[in-house]
């Protein structure tokens, strides 16, 4: 689909092959132990996992590569801020008021690299798994099925209503004056789509009656649960893959509070 | 035979319309029979299917009076889940409303997920009803990125999927070009042939309709007023054209025929399809003994211009997503001119490059190569709006460019931006109103008037702008008859007041009929240009570019011998009819 946002990228990879919901629970302990560290190394460990993972699952790095260029920034933003409010540990540098000290550094390196990893795992878990998939796994972890059909809907009719936009604003321009150009003529087109807001609202509300029609006329009832075409189906890749997932936050837990603390955790002050 | 639906005395009033929809109809439909529902916008023929389907009274309310009974049980009696989706299905006007899934599976197997089936048997059912419908193989594609044709068979297959008794289908092709029509017109009739269901199709294309239903009702005003087989129907040629609806151009030609009392043709009658139209004819020339004629044809060629042209294009090139992986070449080199005056028409199949080509006088696009010029100015250094004086754009669907709540406040919007003093603007405003009949209209909200009226508007906040060159992008699609032969009236009457026109449209009665000149787009080139008789005639590029001439036309290519090539019209049939009865065969009408 050439669309941007619909990351999915088709690959024959174990990791596409994984249950959805597995991926989804990978992606949950990621996320606990992107949370529980603030330290360079072990957040480093963590963005290592998740390029791994990224790395079998063979997504193309371009791809990969774009949203990396974001992240860079990112970081640095985080290693250039976050010294400048660490003050534990050893200064490693003093001018006057600004003192930089190696916790900072450790820290603001850390933070950068667990915001990357918050981001990297949601994305390759968006470029191995189908919009389809991931709802489906929602509906047997039994997420209420008003919420996964109306998320259905959503991302069904974006381009749609992305298309009724574009031809609006189409035909609006055909009758607008000029906006001249620069600055002040991005705030004056910005402000010109109000007048979108009738045909917008009209069209949406044209579509969405004659959809509950067809919904109704195909036997919709939100009473009942429909019996789910996909199955989802766990096999021991999928066990196996789950287990290191538990494990790898297993041991990150018992680490970060039982076994060297200081060293996952940089106290600030 | 059992009956499938029984109608007793159904009227209908839907909460918020003062009137009546529906006022005592009553029709029975046989199990097995197909069933073509016509008649003017408005007629009630949507309400109709809706009381079909038991939407009417379970999910639209209203008050109902009347009964209606569905594989034998009463609507209003039972719950609308003892009729869908096994007894009756519905297909929707509008494919982008009724395909809701994330793929083309998703949609097809959505009746059965609610039907709770075992899941083989969901499987096999998908793999079924995508057979039917000619798209194996299409489960995973996205629905929105589907040709309106593909999209409308979505639609019928995720239906037919649950076996319904019954199938309705409210206008199914009325969005659709003439393969998306042909495709789904195809997969009606292949239902038919595979499955035996009840068919109700309601439809202004009466061309296919004919060919293929059992039987027609004409609805009028919430009634029904014919009922018959279609050779029945439109042998009541003034009837069924008072009633606005729209014959086969060659059952049309037999009306004339009666008109003009040209009594040696009479054997000719009202036929309904093209071959039976072609032997009717050749009995009466071969009982005649007429001699072929050869036909040269006389064609008016386009005259060389020497005043100013409006938009002229240079080795236009437009490619989109430049400088991506997907570039798609949607202009290939176009080399035209548009002059004052100019009754042009855009022809070409979907994806041909019409729209892009005129989105490019107007400078909504802009060339990836080569140039277009617009009064001398290269578009390329102005913007949309400064050539909006010059170029007036008006969308197919008016609901994209209505942003006013009042007709008033609409049409001034364009013309507010000119500068213009507040007499000179009222006066634009008033004109503009007077050009397509809308005086008194001003204080109403445009957006509750019918969507005639509303194309209507949409043309006159064009005008107002005073536009040289005027484009109308599909102005007829889902009118109709009547509503549509207004809205080209109207279009003529500007170009003969002066104003050049492009229209864009799939309808090949509406371009003989109206344009001075046609060009023809295919795999954005441009593979014909010239007065429309000569554009029509030449038949092997036009079906090189996927192109179906009018009915009549074909009707007179395959008596070629008789007719001249450039008949385009029923008015030109008539008389090439009269003068070869008065035995001049050498006759070639100059057109």
């Amino acid at each position: 689909m050439p669309l941007l946002f619909e990351m999915y990228v088709e690959r024959d990879s174990p990791i596409h092959r994984l249950d959805p919901r597995v991926k989804l629970l990978w992606f949950l302990c990621v996320m606990i132990c992107a949370a529980i560290v603030n330290s360079a190394l072990p957040a480093s460990i963590v963005l290592l996992w998740i390029i791994g993972v990224a790395a079998v699952a063979r997504v193309p790095l371009k791809r990969l590569l774009l949203l990396a260029q974001a992240l860079v920034y990112m970081i640095v933003v985080c290693v250039l801020m976050w010294p400048l409010f660490v003050r534990s540990g050893s200064v490693l540098f003093k001018w006057d008021w600004l003192v930089v000290t190696n916790n900072g550094v450790l820290v603001g390196i850390g933070i950068g690299f667990r915001i990357a990893s918050m981001i990297l795992a949601s994305a390759v878990v968006f470029m191995t798994t189908t919009q389809k998939e991931l709802l489906e796994s929602l509906r047997t972890i039994k997420i209420p099925e008003h919420f996964v059909f109306a998320s259905v809907l959503a991302l069904r009719y974006i381009p749609s209503l992305m298309g009724e936009w574009n031809a609006i604003a189409e035909a609006e321009a055909c009758r607008s004056p000029s906006r001249g150009r620069g600055p002040l003529a991005t705030i004056r087109k910005v402000f010109a789509m109000r007048s979108h807001a009738i045909p917008i609202m009209h069209r949406t509300a044209k579509m969405t009656s004659e959809l509950s029609l067809a919904l109704d006329s195909k036997g919709f009832n939100p009473e009942k649960r429909p019996t789910p075409y996909i199955e989802l189906t766990t096999r021991n890749s999928d066990r196996a893959f789950a287990a290191v997932s538990i494990l790898f936050v297993a041991v990150y837990v018992a680490l970060r509070f039982l076994l060297m603390p200081q060293q996952m955790w940089i106290e600030i002050y | 035979m059992e009956n499938a639906v029984e109608i007793r005395g159904l009227s209908f009033k839907y909460e918020d319309t003062e009137a009546s929809v529906l006022n005592d109809v009553n029709l029975k439909v046989r199990e097995g029979e197909f069933l073509g529902i016509m008649g003017p916008t408005g007629a009630g023929k949507t309400t109709l299917c809706l009381c079909v389907t038991g939407l009417i009274p379970h999910t639209v309310s209203g008050q109902l009076a009347g009964e209606v009974i569905v594989v034998g049980k009463k609507t209003s009696e039972h719950t609308l889940y003892d009729f869908v989706p096994q007894g009756v299905g519905m297909v929707f006007q509008d494919p982008e409303s009724q395909l809701f899934g994330l793929d083309v599976e998703e949609d097809v197997v959505f009746a059965l997920e609610y039907e709770n089936l075992p899941r083989t048997e969901i499987r096999k059912r998908l793999q079924w009803a995508l057979n039917v419908v000619r798209l194996d193989g299409f489960e995973e594609r996205f629905p929105y990125f589907l040709s309106g044709g593909q999209k409308q068979r979505v639609a019928i297959a995720s239906v037919l999927a649950s076996r319904p008794k019954i199938l309705v289908l409210d206008e199914p092709t009325s969005e659709l070009d003439p393969i998306g029509k042909g495709e789904v017109f195809r997969a009606i009739d292949e239902v038919r042939r595979t499955f035996q269901c009840t068919i109700i199709v309601v439809e202004h294309d009466t061309e296919n309709l004919v060919r293929f239903a059992d039987r027609l009702v004409v609805m009028n005003k919430g009634r029904i007023v014919l009922e018959g087989t279609p050779g029945e129907i439109f042998r009541h040629g003034s009837e069924v054209q008072k009633l606005g609806v729209k014959a086969p151009q060659v059952t049309d030609l037999g009306y004339l025929i009666h008109e003009h009392r040209m009594n040696e043709w009479a054997e000719y009658g009202t036929p309904l399809t093209i071959e039976e139209a072609r032997d009717r004819l050749l009995r009466v020339l071969e009982k005649r003994n007429t001699p072929f004629g050869t036909h040269a044809a006389q064609h008016r060629t386009l005259e060389a211009r020497k005043d100013e042209p409006i938009v002229e294009t240079k080795d236009l090139w437009h490619i989109y997503g430049m400088g991506t992986d997907r570039e798609i070449a949607a202009l290939k080199g176009i080399d035209l001119v548009i002059y004052p005056n100019d009754f042009v028409a855009f022809i070409g199949q979907n994806g041909s490059g019409k729209t892009t080509l005129a989105k490019h006088f107007n400078g909504l696009l802009k060339p990836s190569k080569g140039s277009v010029l617009v009064s001398g100015r290269d578009t390329k250094t102005a913007s949309v709006s400064e050539l909006s004086g010059a170029v007036g754009y008006c969308f197919q669907n008016p609901d994209h460019q209505i942003f006013n709540t009042t007709v008033y406040d609409e049409i001034a919007y364009g013309p507010r931006n000119l500068k213009l003093s507040k007499d000179q603007l009222h006066d634009r405003i008033l004109e503009a109103l007077r050009a397509v009949g809308l005086e008194g209209y001003e204080k109403l909200n445009p957006l509750f008037l019918g969507k005639g009226e509303r194309q209507k508007v949409a043309v006159a906040s064009i005008l107002a702008m005073h536009p040289k060159l005027l484009i109308v992008d599909e102005p007829t699609t889902g009118m109709d008859w009547r509503t549509l032969t207004t809205m080209m009236n109207l279009i003529k009457n500007l170009n003969e007041s002066g104003m050049a026109v492009v229209f864009i449209t799939h309808n090949m009665e509406i371009v003989a009929e109206y344009a001075k000149r046609v060009i023809v787009l295919f795999d954005g080139r441009v593979v014909l240009d010239g007065p429309t008789s000569q554009v029509f005639s030449q038949t092997d590029l036009l079906m090189k570019a996927l192109i179906t001439p009018p009915q009549i036309t074909q009707l007179a290519q395959m008596l070629k011998s008789y007719f001249s090539p450039s008949t385009i019209t029923v008015r030109d049939a008539c008389e090439h009819l009269r003068l070869l009865s008065r035995g001049g065969t050498n006759h070639a009408a100059v057109i």
